[in-house]
């Protein structure tokens, strides 16, 4: 919101340096996004020389300026009052002046560049005399015009969700007036008698409020005789200022009362809205409802709006003339000819307004963000009082005489508060001296009695925020200063029953995947919807969760697996002109239904329940490794690279030994793709990419990718390691090469080995495998057996007996030949 | 020569005259051609010349002694024979350990390396700059006695809104755009609802830090549709803001140095009263204004308070008892800020230049 500080000096004197205000604002809990001053770069200027130029019908002259400058200035002025000697206000090029969008520029007149141009009082937003320049009585050339002029500036100012009535100017003055110990002079709101009529106001109009919760209040005030023109010129100063263009007098002072006193209000012309809804007899029938099935509006830019059944609408009779806080209708408002002039004030449900213009509006109003953050129902007689005078005062007509109020949805009062300052302390954790909180309670607005250490607080109208003993706190924190609260640790004595935390088990596994050369990649959980029919990875035919609102189709559902997200960093790397590289990613998927139980701190009422249940959301390790060349055997190694990685983790970090189970996986290519397996249970996929899924995510070369529940392999306790005693006795070491069947596996062939190997195999090493001309259907193994018992030194015959059992059990469980 | 060789001299020196000079000369000879020769091989060579087993020059001459009648005398030639072996050998052995120490050098010279060349680089991957920056934050949070714990990430509206005192409706949730699964499901906005669950789940006394990914329906250079946060809830008797205020000072020094000052601004959170937005003393300028802080010398680095005792009731916890602080940052902009990464796309472009640093 906009705020301008001329406005502010309306309400309170407030003429410490701009730069003191926005801090106490910002100390206080407004947030200052930005400052404009008003032609912050205009200077004084003095006229040296002015010549008339001879082309021009108008009496431009060419007038030479001595700004301050090395060389005077030449530009153009078509003002009549300006004679050499005088001092005047010169706006250079890249001034920004109130109200204007653009910054001034460079204009050529009669073939002359004519830099920026001397300044009126209206340019300068310091007067309506436009015919001259504006002359100074003080200054020398190139003293900044702000020290001589009171000119203005406008913060752009943030207000927090529960400050309301921080939407207005006097509430901004109120904060700053509390934060700097001043006095706060609020508007009057009362109608003057003169305005006033004698002719009662249900003359013209009744109103009917159907849904009380939606509309707590609404007040309607009628001004007769309006003669409907330009505002004068402060109001216009003001509105523009803060970014309005002023319209007439009628829009104009229910803008500017909303910027005053953040109520905002609307006008009607009475005699429009009356024949909107087909009455006669010169009554308006106002009806406050919400909006039924199948009702639409149009805006005044002639947009048809259907509405639905939780807007809240305003009819003349039964015909809907405007959507509350959202839209006026285009045929009921004030135009050129209005004489009578309906206005309404009203309080209306914050959600329901939110809701409405959530749906309707491309971008929130002024009025909708009022009313959408819930305003305080004592605010409409203030705000309708002010506004109708106002009207009546600048249109030259008279107020009927009272007001129609509907008030049935009267908000509860906020009961006083009562505190001690032990309290206030208790939770600011810093002295309070009681007195001086009183004050600065007082200073907000709050009627405060204390006694001794107690204060019995009472909530001023506009603060529905402050409800409780820490609003209490937070109002005495913020006014006493936050800087003043001591910074401490807490600390006390507990009972020692808590064990050390463990770090997570996948910070230790991504430090193995970054020891082995990947790098770490976070993409986004969601993707699009065909990457999981694309290449499923460990959430295989899943059917993904959809987004009810995505941003954009490419990311329009939760992810079942993290490899499309990969392959999609991948190829953001190979654009780049990057290759042979490897990343991880360790995050969560989304599983719809397979979520066993409900989330830790699931509430105890068990509400849950009526609700669709959580998906699963396992932890996954996703990784793919390209290598460029094309090789198989380069993306081989890849592969066999990951699995050195996801056996290593398997081992060190679970304690558990993974294999594969070969396996053709949807998206990997067939005879290089295979599950994981670990205790029995599948964790993983891994394989290489399939080339039409390569394409399909835009890579190149090739692909070797794995994907594991991590949280289904990894404990939730580290393992805890046991460490034995190397043997010191001898071992006997024998090679065995044999030759096998090309289809035999040697995930089978150790198994057998190990198996009938016996006891006395500690381990049983792959030295090589050879595989020769496939035509001959056949492939070569070379193993390396360790051999060592336990107690005693064994011998080479025992051995030997050991090797000859695990080769004949490879020839005759695998069709091995041994080779000699 | 040692002393022991020039005592055994002059003992041969006083016995048969024509013996003793033979030796002596053999002696020289042999002592010369040691010292001659340039490599091992010819060492070896006047080794086996000289004290070849049985027929070198001079152990050979231990064989004829028994022709010697006089004992006296047949003893003290074989005392010089064995002397003068003794001393070549010595001779042969020191000149053998120059030899290969020549040729050491000469190796060290041929192998050399030239250090100042690069060396290859570690075949280490790199972690992400969100992992490390939450790492630290775990670490400084982790001396304080919190320890981290987690919460799903699909969410139902009413432990992300309704149960941290947003309900439908409620201003605040406009701040927090939502992506929504269907009417009660919807991805976590922030990563407030652990807080709730944290509460039912561990109960009081309670510091928990909460780092995780959340997600709001908002896309430009400088917000994405999904984040990182850290959250952190302090509940004890006695809990109060100024605790909130050193353990936040105790952060900010921690993550972006010991000359850090902090600020505390007023805000409003629905689940936070007092809420307080929290500023860090610019790292850039140390408080000087520059472009980072935007001349303010101040930079907003996270939002926190006292937890609301609505939201304390709603964990199940006694606000009569206990109270507690809450606090909540964007991993994104904390590692931003610690590791000055100007342009936060880049954090999730996951381009390898930008990780390998």
């Amino acid at each position: 919101m906009r705020i301008s500080l001329r406005w502010l000096r309306d309400y309170a004197a407030l003429d410490a340096p701009l730069s003191t205000l926005v801090q106490a604002l910002i100390d206080t809990g407004t947030e200052v996004d930005d400052v404009h001053r008003d032609a912050e770069k205009a200077v004084v200027a003095r006229v040296l020389e002015l010549r008339p130029e001879p082309k021009s019908k108008h009496g431009v002259r060419h007038a030479l300026i001595d700004a301050g400058r090395e060389a005077p200035v030449h530009l153009m002025t078509g003002a009549p009052n300006v004679s050499v000697g005088d001092l005047v206000v010169w706006a250079p090029e890249g001034t920004r002046l109130p109200g204007w969008d653009q910054p001034v520029g460079v204009k050529t007149m009669f073939g002359v560049e004519s830099p920026g141009f001397l300044c009126s009082a209206v340019e300068l937003g310091l007067g309506d005399d436009a015919a001259g320049l504006l002359l100074l009585d003080r200054g020398v050339p190139g003293q900044p015009a702000s020290e001589v002029l009171d000119l203005d500036a406008v913060l752009e100012v943030e207000v927090t969700p529960n400050r309301p009535d921080c939407l207005g100017h006097v509430g901004i003055a109120r904060e700053l007036s509390a934060a700097l110990a001043e006095a706060l002079d609020e508007p009057s709101t009362a109608v003057p008698e003169a305005l006033e009529s004698v002719s009662p106001v249900d003359n013209r109009v009744s109103v009917r409020v159907e849904d009380p919760a939606g509309c707590p209040r609404f007040m309607v005030r009628v001004i007769e005789d309006v003669d409907v023109g330009p505002s004068p010129g402060w109001m216009q100063r003001r509105l523009r200022a803060v970014g309005l263009t002023p319209i007439n007098n009628v829009v104009d002072a229910t803008n500017f009362v909303m910027l005053e006193l953040a109520q905002p209000l609307h006008a009607f012309d009475l005699e429009r809205f009356r024949e909107a809804g087909g009455g006669g007899g010169g009554h308006a029938r106002m009806t406050v409802r919400r909006a039924r099935e199948g009702e639409s509006i149009l805006d005044l830019g002639g947009r048809e709006h259907r509405l639905v059944e939780r807007d809240l609408v305003v009819c003349s009779d039964e015909r809907v003339v405007s959507v509350a806080g959202v839209i006026g209708g285009a045929d009921t408002g004030v135009v050129a000819d209005t004489r009578t002039v309906l206005l309404e004030a009203a309080t209306w449900d914050g959600p329901s307004i939110r809701a409405t213009s959530r749906r309707i509006l491309a971008k929130p109003t002024d009025a909708s963000t009022r009313f959408s953050r819930g305003l305080s129902d004592t605010l409409p007689p203030l705000a309708v009082d002010r506004c109708a005078a106002l009207i009546a005062e600048l249109g030259g007509g008279r107020v009927l005489r009272g007001t129609v109020d509907e008030h049935r949805g009267a908000l509860p009062r906020i009961p006083p508060i009562e505190v001690t300052t032990a309290t206030l302390e208790r939770i600011l954790g810093s002295p309070v001296d009681p007195s001086e909180a009183a004050t600065a309670l007082a200073r907000l607005g709050f009627t405060v009695e204390q006694e001794g250490g107690t204060l019995r607080i009472g909530v001023p109208h506009f603060r529905r925020d402050v409800r409780i003993a820490e609003d209490i706190a937070e109002e005495v924190g913020r006014s006493l200063g936050y800087a003043r609260i001591p910074a401490t640790l807490p600390g006390r004595r507990r009972p020692a029953d808590e064990l050390a935390p463990h770090p997570p088990l996948e910070e230790a596994v991504r430090d193995v995947l970054a020891g082995a050369g990947l790098d770490e990649a976070i993409t986004y959980a969601f993707t699009a919807r065909d990457a999981a029919a694309r290449l499923g990875g460990l959430g295989g035919e899943r059917t993904p969760i959809a987004l009810r609102n995505p941003l954009s189709e490419e990311w329009s559902v939760m992810r079942t697996s993290l490899l499309p997200g990969l392959c999609g960093a991948l190829a953001t790397n190979l654009n780049r002109g990057l290759g042979d590289l490897a990343l991880f990613e360790i995050g969560r998927a989304y599983w719809e239904g397979e979520r066993t139980a409900p989330p830790p701190g699931s509430t105890p009422d068990g509400a849950d329940s009526a609700l669709p249940p959580l998906p699963e959301e396992p932890l996954l390790l996703g990784m793919v490794s390209q290598s460029g060349d094309g090789r198989a055997d380069t993306v081989a190694a890849r592969l066999r690279h990951l699995q050195s990685v996801l056996a290593f983790t398997g081992h060190d970090l679970a304690g558990v030994r993974m294999t594969i189970e070969p396996e053709q996986i949807r998206g990997l290519r067939p005879g290089r793709s295979g599950r994981i397996v670990a205790g029995g249970r599948p964790v993983g996929v891994l394989g290489e990419l399939d080339p039409e899924v390569l394409d399909g995510f835009g890579l190149r070369g090739r692909v070797a990718v794995a994907e594991v529940r991590l949280d289904g392999l990894v404990p939730a306790a580290p393992r805890t390691p046991t460490f034995a005693q190397p043997s010191n006795l001898p071992a006997v070491q024998l090679d065995l090469s044999v030759t096998v069947p090309a289809e035999a596996r040697m995930g089978t062939a150790l198994e057998i080995a190990t198996e009938a190997g016996g006891p006395l195999l500690e381990s049983i090493e792959d030295l090589d495998e050879y595989v020769g001309d496939p035509a001959g259907g056949r492939k070569g193994w070379t193993f390396r057996l360790t051999f060592r018992a336990p107690e005693r030194t064994l011998t080479r015959a025992e051995a030997q007996t050991g090797l000859e059992a695990v080769a004949a059990a490879l020839v005759t469980r695998l069709g091995a030949e041994v080779r000699r | 020569m040692s002393p022991d060789a020039s005592a055994a001299e002059d003992t041969v020196a006083s016995a048969g005259d024509e013996h003793l000079e033979d030796l002596h000369t053999l002696g020289a000879r042999a002592l010369d051609e040691v010292a001659a020769a340039s490599d091992p091989a010819a060492l070896d060579e006047v080794h086996n010349r000289y004290l070849g087993r049985g027929d070198g020059l001079i152990s050979s001459r231990l064989r004829g002694l028994g022709q010697i009648p006089d004992p006296a005398a047949r003893k003290q030639i074989a005392q010089s024979v064995t002397a003068l072996k003794e001393r070549v050998e010595e001779a042969i052995a020191e000149r053998r350990r120059t030899l290969e120490r020549g040729a050491g050098a000469e190796r060290m010279r041929a192998e050399a390396m030239d250090l100042t060349r690069p060396a290859p680089l570690l075949g280490r991957g790199h972690l992400h700059p969100v992992t490390r920056c939450a790492r630290e934050l775990r670490r400084i949070f982790g001396h304080l006695g919190y320890t981290a714990v987690s919460g799903p990430e699909v969410e139902y509206d009413r432990y992300n809104f309704e149960l941290v005192n947003m309900p439908p409706g409620h201003p605040s949730r406009d701040v927090q755009e939502t992506f929504w699964i269907d009417d009660a499901r919807l991805l976590r906005t922030h990563t407030t609802p652990v807080q709730i669950r944290s509460m039912i789940e561990l109960g009081a006394p309670l510091r928990i830090i909460v780092p995780g990914k959340t997600f709001r329906r908002d896309y430009d250079a400088t917000h994405f549709p999904m984040f990182h946060q850290v959250e952190g809830l302090c509940i004890d008797e006695g809990i109060a803001l100024s605790d909130l205020k050193g353990t936040l000072l105790y952060f900010a020094r921690s993550m972006f140095g010991p000359d850090r000052a902090i600020r505390l601004r007023p805000n409003d959170f629905a689940y936070t009263e007092p809420s307080l937005e929290v500023d860090v003393s610019c790292m850039v300028c140390a408080g000087r204004g520059c472009a980072t802080c935007r001349r303010s010398g101040w930079i907003e680095i996270l939002g926190s308070g006292m937890v609301h005792p609505t939201v304390l009731r709603n964990g199940g916890v006694d606000p009569e008892r206990y109270s507690g602080f809450a606090f909540g940052m964007g991993i994104e902009r904390i590692a931003q800020l610690a590791y000055g990464i100007e342009d936060g796309r880049l954090l999730f472009e996951n381009d390898v230049r930008f990780l390998r640093q």
